[in-house]
């Protein structure tokens, strides 16, 4: 190769600055140098004439025969376009942006390649950054969406606590003030009805506390607060004086009971077994007519394993809310209101998980409701 | 020509306590017979419904969410009866108050909790009477 003086085209070339300019012979040796090859690669023009350009391209690269494919590509196809890493003379990276294009003469000889290499690090930087920060971006919008989501359900629980509270506190209210009425009365004080106001008065309060109660429990097992103090429970003595309980609470109500023949004894919170059957017999009786018994059992179900089932004789959950009646607040939300902050179902179930056990509804033949909690094996054989 | 005796308003019937929370059933009751008002007292708009075909009333109280059909579903049923129409006032435990009563044409309404004083006062001014007698 025979180095001739530059012309004017030469002399252009060699003073561009923004790209690497340089000609290679058909085996890929340098032949030419621009002062922009040697600002982007680094090498002067008399250390890297008569080199392989191999010298710019990572040892990955070089093992894989890169180079020579992208000679054998641009030979064939006139031009090869590449992004990739290459290599400075300082060992250092950058991201280059390359054109290959195959020189022929007039007879259509292959005498070289031209190669135009663009340093494209710094903006291949800037979108990297682009993109991390719209990554960053789009996970902060999940968040506040996510944070708006949270204040909207913790609005609708307020929401939903604050108008089951108001009903109980409503009639109290007006029970206590009926009764400071009596007290108030210019004529006799009547005193069996002012028994009978402070009566109801006291009732409306308990009612307050069980839904105090409900939300504390709510919030206990939202936190992973609540705990079980587990005893030896003999479920047939045990559900014959819950049901004695029960009966008392809601009078005139048919409440029949059916236990195991022989004793089943379990490992279990009594207190918190109790509020389940509580609030399954409380569903029971509020969705199903008053003259319509209410069927408890306990003992040992099919799989032998412990098991309780409260059953009704009203018209059933529909199937499309069999799922859902154990969601927070299901039956609180909409119009059509039983009354209760629908949260029974919910925390009965968190407590049967907790047990090891489950509770679930079950179809009944014909008509009504059935809800069936089933516990761990019994604590002893 | 023989009027039909329900638009005869000589005699202005009872006070409709439509609410379907026992407690407060009862309690509401109690406070406006205390005031001397004729109560007719159901638990949800279905018998609500009942009661109107039974006997006009001369007011409606009327709690928004109930079972089997709520203050909404009343109000519409109620509309389109023939006959003379009772004024309703709206009670909710709920939010937006107002607007609840707007949307079922209420002439008032009653924020639960309320004293018995408020739930007198407005009686009297929706009926724009004292109770018989007083």
């Amino acid at each position: 190769v025979t180095q001739q003086p530059p012309g004017l085209f030469g002399l252009l070339v060699e003073s561009v600055i923004d790209y690497a300019i340089f000609a290679l012979s058909p085996t890929g040796h340098v032949l030419t140098w621009n002062e922009g090859a040697q600002r982007i690669k680094g090498w002067r023009a008399e250390e890297i004439i008569g080199r392989h350009f191999s010298a710019f391209y990572p040892p990955d690269d070089i093992a894989s025969g890169k180079p020579d494919a992208e000679l054998v590509l641009a030979s064939s196809e006139g031009r090869w376009e590449d992004e990739g890493w290459r290599i400075r003379s300082d060992g250092t990276r950058f991201w280059a942006n390359v054109v290959i294009t195959a020189l022929r003469d007039g007879t259509g000889q292959l005498v070289g390649f031209g190669k135009v290499t663009r340093d494209l690090t710094e903006r291949r930087a800037a979108e990297r950054e682009r993109l991390r920060l719209a990554t960053r971006e789009r996970a902060a919008k999940a968040a506040t969406a996510a944070a708006f989501q949270a204040l909207r359900g913790r609005d609708e629980f307020l929401s939903v606590a604050a108008h089951e509270l108001r009903t109980p506190v409503t009639s109290l209210l007006g029970y206590v003030q009926l009764a400071r009425r009596q007290t108030q009365a210019a004529d006799e004080i009547d005193r069996a009805r002012l028994a009978n106001l402070l009566e109801l008065a006291d009732d409306q309060s308990h009612r307050l506390a069980g839904l105090i109660d409900q939300l504390l429990d709510l919030s206990r097992l939202e936190l992973g607060y609540l705990r079980l103090d587990r005893q030896p429970v003999e479920l047939g003595a045990w559900i014959e004086e819950i049901a004695e309980r029960l009966r008392a609470v809601f009078v005139g109500r048919e409440l029949v009971v059916r236990t195991a023949g022989r004793p089943v004894v379990i490992e279990a919170d009594a207190l918190r077994l109790e509020q389940i059957v509580t609030n399954l017999v409380d569903n029971a009786a509020k969705f199903s007519p008053d003259a319509a018994p209410i069927e408890v059992e306990a003992g040992l179900g099919p799989d032998g394993l412990p098991r309780l089932a409260v059953r009704d004789h009203g018209p059933g959950v529909p199937r499309e809310h069999q799922q859902r009646v154990f969601d927070r607040f299901y039956q609180a939300q909409g119009e059509r209101h039983y009354g209760g902050m629908g949260l029974g179902l919910y925390i009965s179930r968190q407590i049967a998980e907790l047990h090891g056990g489950a509770l679930t509804y079950e179809e009944v033949d014909g008509t009504g409701a059935r809800f069936v909690l089933r516990l761990p094996q019994p604590a002893s054989g | 020509v023989a009027r039909p005796s329900t638009r005869r308003r000589s005699a202005p019937g009872p006070i409709l306590l439509v609410e379907d929370d026992p407690a407060i059933r009862r309690m509401m009751q109690m406070a406006l017979e205390d005031e001397g008002y004729e109560v007719v007292a159901v638990s949800d708009g279905f018998d609500a419904l009942g009661a109107i075909e039974q006997r006009r009333p001369g007011l409606i109280l009327l709690d928004l969410r109930m079972p089997r059909m709520n203050g909404w579903e009343f109000a519409e049923s109620y509309r389109a009866l023939p006959g003379p129409r009772a004024p309703i006032v709206a009670l909710t435990a709920g939010r937006d108050l107002s607007a609840k009563a707007a949307e079922i044409g209420a002439d008032a309404y009653l924020g639960k909790p309320f004293d018995l004083e408020q739930l007198i006062a407005i009686v009297r001014t929706v009926t724009g009477r004292r109770p018989p007698g007083r």
